[in-house]
């Protein structure tokens, strides 16, 4: 990691006037098992739920108060759907205080979304094989890289291809509804974009019920957003395919419009950055973006999110990098905050000293889901002291909230520190020899005692 | 910029015992200044340059600077990498050689007999354009591709060598990357002539390097080519340079690399057994990434620069990975293409026993080494820390307290540098 990037963790920015004020809830992907973070504005943390599992991606807070998430048990898992970092094998949902108070078993389920629906019932994706003859039609993606190259097989049998089933589940856990990706996909007008793997078609990472009970998709490994008509299965608008690269999580605003996260992985020109658009899906024109001063800065090439809030700001999610921030509507940041977690141990590509985090989600003050809740930092105050805002040290005291070792160098002598300070003025150039100090011999000798102490 | 990052000092990291301690040169793209910078990020000296970069400088040997200047009104004013001018000026910025040719590209070398080796850009006839493969359909620039041109140039700008990448490249093997513009067969970033005479070359929209022997004008080796299968081994590379084991040591950029996520390496490959023996990126990977340029140098003690050009970010590592030494620049300019950056191509770091620096009063190792040197980083490094001196101008310092002579001083030198 970074000296530059680990130098600063936790709040770094908060302008109260213009923030949406609210709870932020996030997952740090990499350590395991799980813990899911509700922080305040300031980055203390208010509640904590600790997970049986690992959450391969994101929770949800429900507004019934609960937790909805995607959940991997290592040991039960399958061993070669395991290989796909998105892999899950149940559903659960989790009261306030930890509790289990629904689950659905599935082993071939993806844990990129689940959905609560207005009726009850949850949505989820399983993965089903593409039939050869589908597979064999469908166009783009790496020359070579079906399923058996990553190693990748269902349930025992060797497929080319994964798609997806995706299922309704009523309360009592039982199947009412199901939609087969490869029977309504066009090889054609859904290829695959060219820097993924031919494994999933598509490979959804958002679920969205729209009001009128249709469904949103979101695929980054075709490149587009499709709206599937719920009553006759047909896909009724799709968009994408050479405007918005590998993106991740749209969600419609009340004005119609749609705003996603373009990663811009692959994009064939541009410096190599993310945007956040919102389009107008009547016209597929763009009506606002974000991204930053300078391009690179914001930057996640494979995961995260963004969520329009209620007064108007855009909270994003920085994937990659565990960072999330708000923007006004003027593209002004008003927030941030960067994850204090990392895996400490090797994960896939995450590296040691990965914090990236799928999603973040706002819930403000006035939300459902948290009335009559403890919000309480002081509940979490061990926490609070070792991760929390006051953990980090604004300037000159990095941390890896105590992954690694300080990047500060040598303890500082006090027999330099105690010179008079107009001697210790760095100087604009280079001293030359000729222009030491007069006091240069007794200062001399001390600091070569130093040097010699530290193997000179 | 990112707030997290945005109010730290430049100087971000300096580990004086493991790092390869002497100067840095950078020319920050969209200004005019070329800088040198001393391990703590005090400059110590500036060359202004009529030109932009176009798209960097080296210090050479005999202590001129060979720079290569943007030609704004160029032919080919949007092919990034563009130049115009090469520029040797003398320590005190005088210009003691020239050349100009409106299509030169990113690299030159000067070689051992005098003579530049430089990159140049060229249209591609149709009857060969129609062979190229690759690329995205449909986005050659106005029906035309264009290619890459080396030419040895001799003190009195005379083209005495000429090699046309098109007459040589098979267009079987030698394909666009899939997510590229079609509007550049090859596209050069970097020429390096080795000992030998034969040139590397390295080509960011086939993701390959190619060595050409200088005899015969031959292809000689490739690597990186190959279908965009999962077995591709490079992404936009740039700067491969020629090491004393015969070694090729490159920076690999990783754009359009198949296979999420995007993160750039540093990688040092055995030209012999075409393996890769050394390799650095950052945990977690994406924490280093550029997307379309930057840089990287193997030091005398083993230790390589790397430049992260889109971040402006310069850092030194250790051959086991370990960081020693990091700077970000703090010069921003705003480009119409990319936003407001401080991004900057290549950044170089030359010892006190430089050849090049004899005589400039920076040669002394003291400077560097000496106790007054140590001193001053035991001064400055338990801060590391921000002050509010420090933080408006790069290269300032602190001022102490009852010292107004030599706060006239230090302003009067700044003025100098042009603050």
């Amino acid at each position: 990691m970074s000296v530059a990037r680990r130098a600063l963790q936790s709040v770094t920015l908060y302008r109260p006037d213009k923030t949406y004020n609210g709870f932020t809830l996030f997952t740090p992907m990499t350590p395991r098992p799980s813990n899911v973070w509700l922080i305040d504005m300031q980055g203390r943390f208010v509640h904590r739920w600790q997970l049986p599992g690992w959450v391969r991606l994101r929770a949800q807070l429900l507004p019934n108060g609960n937790l909805l998430f995607g959940l991997l048990h290592e040991d039960e898992a399958d061993a070669s759907l395991v290989r796909l970092p998105f892999y899950a094998g149940e559903v659960d949902e989790m009261d306030w205080d930890g509790n289990i108070v629904w689950q659905y078993k599935e082993p071939l389920m993806d844990a990129h979304d689940q959905v609560r629906m207005k009726n009850g019932n949850t949505l989820i994706q399983k993965y089903v094989e593409v039939p050869e003859d589908i597979a064999v039609k469908v166009k783009g993606g790496v020359p070579g890289s079906e399923a058996p190259a990553w190693g990748i097989s269902l349930e025992g049998r060797e497929v080319a291809m994964l798609g997806y089933a995706l299922q309704e589940i009523s309360p009592e856990g039982k199947v009412v509804w199901e939609w087969l990706t490869y029977e309504h996909l066009d090889p054609e007008l859904d290829s695959i974009s060219p820097p993924q793997r031919r494994v999933l078609w598509p490979g959804w990472n958002s679920l969205v019920e729209l009001p009128d009970g249709n469904i949103m998709t979101c695929s980054f490994s075709t490149d587009n957003i499709i709206i599937i008509d719920k009553a006759t299965g047909d896909i009724k608008w799709r968009w994408g395919q050479g405007q918005i690269f590998m993106p991740h999580n749209p969600s419609m605003l009340d004005n119609g419009n749609i705003l996603v996260l373009d990663n811009g992985r692959g994009r064939p020109v541009g410096p190599g950055h993310s945007r956040v658009i919102e389009f107008n899906p009547e016209t597929n024109e763009i009506e606002w973006a974000f991204e930053e001063e300078n391009p690179v800065n914001f930057d996640t090439s494979y995961i995260g999110g963004c969520e329009r809030l209620p007064n108007g700001n855009t909270l994003i999610c920085e994937g990659e990098r565990g960072r999330f921030f708000e923007v006004t509507a003027s593209g002004e940041m008003v927030w941030e905050y960067v994850v204090p977690f990392y895996a400490g141990e090797e994960w896939m590509w995450y590296g040691r000293y990965s914090n990236a985090t799928f999603r973040c989600h706002r819930y403000g003050p006035d939300y459902p889901g948290l009335q009559g809740k403890k919000l309480d930092p002081e509940k979490l105050d061990l926490w609070n002291r070792l991760y929390g805002p006051d953990a980090f040290a604004p300037y000159g005291r990095p941390s890896m909230g105590g992954m690694e070792r300080t990047p500060i160098m040598e303890e500082e002598e006090p027999s330099v520190r105690k010179e008079p300070e107009a001697k210790e003025e760095p100087r604009p150039s280079v001293v030359r020899p000729e222009q030491k100090a007069p006091s240069a011999a007794k200062k001399g000798e001390k600091v070569r005692t130093r040097l010699q102490r530290l193997g000179y | 910029m990112v707030i997290s990052q945005r109010d730290l000092p430049p100087l971000r990291y300096y580990d004086f015992k493991k790092a390869y301690n002497g100067y840095t040169l950078f020319a920050p793209l969209g200004g005019r200044n070329v800088w040198l910078m001393d391990m703590m990020g005090r400059f110590v000296h500036r060359w202004e340059m009529p030109y932009t970069p176009g798209i960097h400088g080296r210090l050479l040997p005999n202590g001129n600077l060979l720079y290569a200047g943007k030609d704004p009104n160029g032919p080919v004013p949007d092919f990034g990498g563009s130049g115009g001018f090469l520029l040797e000026v003398d320590w005190d910025g005088n210009v003691v050689w020239e050349y100009a040719d409106p299509y030169l590209s990113h690299d030159f070398f000067r070689m051992d007999n005098g003579n530049t080796m430089v990159l140049k850009w060229t249209p591609i006839p149709e009857e060969v354009a129609a062979k190229i493969k690759g690329g995205i359909p449909g986005t050659e620039r106005n029906g035309v591709i264009w290619s890459d041109v080396l030419h040895e140039i001799n003190p009195k700008g005379e083209v005495i060598w000429e090699w046309l990448a098109y007459e040589h490249f098979d267009p079987d093997i030698d394909v666009i990357c899939p997510l590229c513009i079609r509007d550049r067969w090859g596209q050069a970033n970097a020429c390096y002539v080795m000992p030998d005479g034969n040139i590397i070359v390295s080509y960011a929209f086939m993701s390959q390097i190619q060595i050409v022997e200088k005899s015969t004008g031959n292809i000689i080796w490739r690597w990186g080519h190959g279908d965009y299968g999962e077995g591709r081994r490079l992404g936009f590379q740039h700067n491969p340079t020629f090491l004393d084991n015969g070694n090729i040591l490159l920076f690999d950029n990783g754009r359009h690399r198949p296979i999420a996520p995007d993160y750039s390496r540093v990688i040092e490959i055995n030209p012999k057994t075409n393996e890769v023996e050394w390799e650095y990126k950052a945990d977690p990977p994406p924490d280093f990434y550029s997307a379309f340029i930057g840089g990287a140098q193997r030091l005398p003690n083993g230790n390589t620069l790397i430049c992260e050009g889109p971040k402006g970010r310069f850092f030194e590592v250790t051959p086991t990975c370990e960081i020693v030494w990091e700077y970000i620049s703090p010069f921003y300019y705003r480009y119409a293409r990319f936003g407001t950056t401080n991004m900057t191509f290549r950044a170089y770091r030359y010892g006190p026993e430089y050849p090049g620096l004899k005589g400039t009063g920076l040669d002394d190792v003291n400077l560097i080494y000496g106790p007054e040197a140590f001193e001053s980083i035991s001064r400055a490094m338990p801060g590391l820390s921000i002050t509010e001196e420090s933080q408006q101008t790069p290269g300032a310092g602190g001022k102490g307290p009852g010292t107004a002579k030599k706060e006239e001083r230090l302003r009067s030198r700044m003025k100098g540098l042009g603050y």
